[in-house]
């Protein structure tokens, strides 16, 4: 008999840090597994009535309890829990500047009213954050523990590293710092910190007691036993006043001022408004022919385009190399897509590696697809040209993370073109309309294909042939 | 401390030092909100003094 798609189950790779429970999923559904070890504040966070005033704010994503039947290890189970779906999980590298400082804020709000009703976060990592669409939300629904009077904040040393340290050295830098985040996923620490940031940050009272002092107490009591120290009473004024003090550290950190070729993409296009209008409405026709659920917009720079699926009410992940053009679509707030618009950043020559421990902790862009559409918008001669990948090459990939694709071809004689070839050879034959379309029937039949009117580019619908559409 | 709450190592620095830039941040976020307190009380007198002149 066929294995039906509901019995496979597998325990997520990337929870296991926590005894007090871990995620695991049964076919397409997540659940998360209380152990008896975690039983006590799971069932405090429950009856202190935080949880529901987290949902209620839209803080933290709602769950519900389902059987204990479907337990992954029933003997360790004290309940288990069927958490809201999160659409696209997406990583504190991929995100903005924007992103980063408000998912910082989130954690500390919550924070704020777990301590208001005896509760506290017993950790702080970044990877507690998702997205849905521009609404960063709390996930971790084991965080949460007993507040023990006096105790200090557990979380505090994750906090810095996580959020405060990456803002800080972005702040004082470049925002294209955030995604070598993927080398440290457990942040910054705090003395490379210390050696990134500059000598006149010693001078902000936030960093330089939070970071800089913190590094140096670190250091001091690197070898002293956490059992042998003196009993250290925090009281509860001084864990709220650290939390306001992280809070205002936080707020002051802001996007520093760059110029990026994409930045202003669109008020700098070749093409007339006509040809533009056109575009959108042939991509818009196009997507209705596919009907998908789920679309990635591949180089997406400021989200022009993934408005019109979001728009329809179809989730849609932009993803853009370029970190001022991802902040400005995540600081536009717009109310009709602003639960359906994920933007994030992402070199589509290097996307997101498997990571962590045995390359299973965080999921690549590719095993977190396939995407039932992807738009390839005025992409290809970037990747072709600018990256001298062989036309083959990009049909393959983008046969492997989507289903059906709408992928725009820019000739030569366009000047976005001549931009690119203007400073090196033109090594590139292959990179006409039936070069490109011979590429991409090898891994795509064409559905549909146009000329955008008013110009010489051609629009085409493909769906790919792998079989997994 | 219970076992389960601490799973993840905090720090014996970062245990030390809390309290300390606590302690300060607390005192800095008191006197800021009294200064705040004060200058409202002391704009609403004006205020009232402005109106009682029209």
């Amino acid at each position: 008999m066929p294995r039906k798609n509901s019995d496979i189950v597998l325990a997520h790779p990337g929870s296991f840090r926590d005894p007090a429970g871990f995620i695991y999923s049964r076919g397409e559904t997540i659940y998360r597994q209380i152990n008896k070890s975690g039983s006590k504040d799971y069932d405090l966070f429950m009856s202190s009535g935080l949880y529901d005033e987290l949902v209620a704010k839209k803080l933290l994503i709602p769950h519900r309890e389902v059987q204990l039947a479907l337990s992954l290890h029933p003997k360790t189970a004290h309940k288990v829990i069927q958490p809201s779906t999160i659409p696209f999980i997406s990583y504190p590298y991929e995100w903005s500047f924007s992103q980063l400082k408000d998912a910082a804020l989130l954690t500390l709000e919550v924070q704020k009213l777990a301590l208001a009703s005896g509760m506290t976060l017993k950790d702080a990592s970044a990877f507690n954050i998702q997205f849905i669409g521009k609404q960063p939300v709390f996930i971790d629904t084991l965080s949460f523990a007993a507040y023990e009077a006096g105790s200090p904040w557990q979380g505090y040393k994750q906090f810095c590293e996580h959020f405060l340290a990456p803002l800080a050295i972005a702040t004082t830098s470049t925002p294209n710092i955030l995604p070598s985040l993927k080398t440290m996923i457990d942040g910054i620490p705090l003395e490379l910190a210390t050696k990134l940031l500059p000598a006149k940050t010693r001078l902000q009272w936030g960093l330089t007691t939070h970071l800089f002092l913190h590094n140096s107490a670190q250091k001091r009591h690197k070898d002293t036993e956490t059992e042998r120290l003196k009993p250290r009473v925090v009281s509860m004024f001084a864990l709220k006043g650290l939390i306001s003090s992280l809070e205002r550290t936080i707020l002051k950190s802001h996007m520093p001022k760059i110029k990026t070729e994409w930045g202003k993409y669109y008020t700098n296009t070749n093409y007339s408004t006509a040809a533009f209008k056109a575009k959108k409405q042939l991509v818009e026709k196009f997507i209705g022919k596919a009907k998908p659920k789920m679309v990635w917009d591949m180089g997406g720079n400021t989200g022009e385009f993934s408005q019109i699926p979001a728009g329809k009410g179809i989730y849609t992940v932009c993803f853009d190399i370029d970190p001022l053009a991802v902040e400005q679509n995540y600081l536009n707030k717009d109310k009709s897509t602003v639960n359906k618009l994920l933007p994030l950043v992402q070199d589509l020559t290097n996307p997101s590696p498997n990571l962590g421990w045995a390359h299973h902790e965080r999921q690549s862009l590719k095993r977190r697809g396939p995407a039932d559409l992807c738009l390839a918008l005025a992409l290809v001669h970037h990747l072709a040209i600018g990256n001298n990948l062989p036309l083959e090459m990009i049909a393959e990939y983008f046969s492997t993370i989507c289903k059906h694709l709408i992928i725009e071809f820019i000739p030569k004689e366009d000047s976005k073109v001549k931009i690119l070839l203007k400073s090196r050879p033109d090594i590139f034959p292959e990179f006409t309309r039936s070069g490109f379309e011979k590429a991409m029937r090898q891994y795509f039949s064409v559905v549909s294909s146009e000329q955008i009117k008013g110009s010489k580019r051609t629009l085409y619908l493909l769906k790919a042939k792998n079989g997994k559409s | 401390l219970s076992h389960y709450f601490a799973y993840l190592d905090p720090g014996t620095g970062s245990i030390v030092i809390q309290a300390l830039i606590g302690v300060t941040a607390g005192v800095a976020l008191f006197g800021r909100k009294t200064i705040g307190l004060l200058v409202t009380k002391f704009r609403s007198l004006f205020s009232k003094s402005d109106a009682k002149k029209k």
